[in-house]
């Protein structure tokens, strides 16, 4: 039982797949006195595996960033 | 090349057979079945520093965060913690933790791949993708647009030079 590479390939399709997503865009919050609408909440979706994994990978990812930018 | 393409480095056929079945470890039921709990179940190994020292000497020795992933998770499945599919699973995430930890402790790591990724570069086909997603997004506006024609630029001919040719 070996796994003869699948760690490069594995990891190259998960990076690939985490650049192709599109990032989640911060929409400005309307404060004003007489504004009426009010900002609704996103729900956080449950996630799968898939989706478990991909949030771990760019959460590790971001924090490397952090270190190398210091 | 050869080496990794060694046939014989292989179980002898019917080895398997060998013990009672259900006897190894990793016949038995695993002991993390989802990808979360396996994935918490390293974490919590690999960043202890009681047990990480051998993985920070490793990568100090050079060996590839992609072997020692592979390893650490083939390992994992034959002591009956989790299944062969959810190893490849997190394999990726294993390696980018190993490559946080390393980078925390300050250790010159090699990642193991052959085409290294460089996050700066941006490849031809992704823009094009890009391009092509954000035109879909727009095709309305694009149809609005007026279009700017260009002037009608006089045309500079040679003068007709005939007898009967009619100056203009």
């Amino acid at each position: 039982m070996s796994l003869q590479g699948q760690a490069a390939k594995s990891y190259t399709n998960l990076m690939n797949k985490s650049m192709s997503n599109a990032p989640d865009v911060e929409e400005p919050a309307t404060t004003g006195l007489m504004n009426r609408s009010r900002p609704v909440k996103k729900e956080d979706k449950p996630l799968d595996s898939q989706g478990f994994l991909m949030e771990q990978f760019t959460q590790l990812q971001k924090l490397r960033a952090g270190l190398k930018n210091g | 090349m050869a080496e990794d393409n060694n046939l014989f480095d292989a179980p002898i056929p019917g080895q398997s057979l060998t013990a009672e079945p259900g006897a190894r470890p990793w016949q038995q039921p695993a002991q993390f079945p989802t990808v979360e709990e396996a994935f918490e179940f390293y974490v919590k190994r690999m960043t202890d520093p009681k047990i990480n020292d051998s993985l920070f000497d490793a990568l100090e020795m050079g060996t590839p965060v992609t072997a020692i992933a592979e390893i650490i998770v083939q390992s994992g499945v034959m002591e009956g913690k989790h299944t062969i599919d959810v190893s490849i699973q997190i394999l990726p995430v294993i390696m980018e933790l190993i490559a946080y930890l390393a980078e925390e402790m300050e250790i010159d790591y090699n990642m193991g791949m052959s085409n290294k990724i460089d996050q700066d570069i941006i490849p031809e086909s992704k823009i094009a993708l890009v391009v092509n997603k954000i035109k879909k997004q727009k095709p309305e506006e694009e149809n609005e647009m007026p279009m700017v024609e260009p002037e009608a630029m006089p045309e500079e001919g040679e003068e007709p030079t005939g007898l009967m040719s009619r100056r203009m």
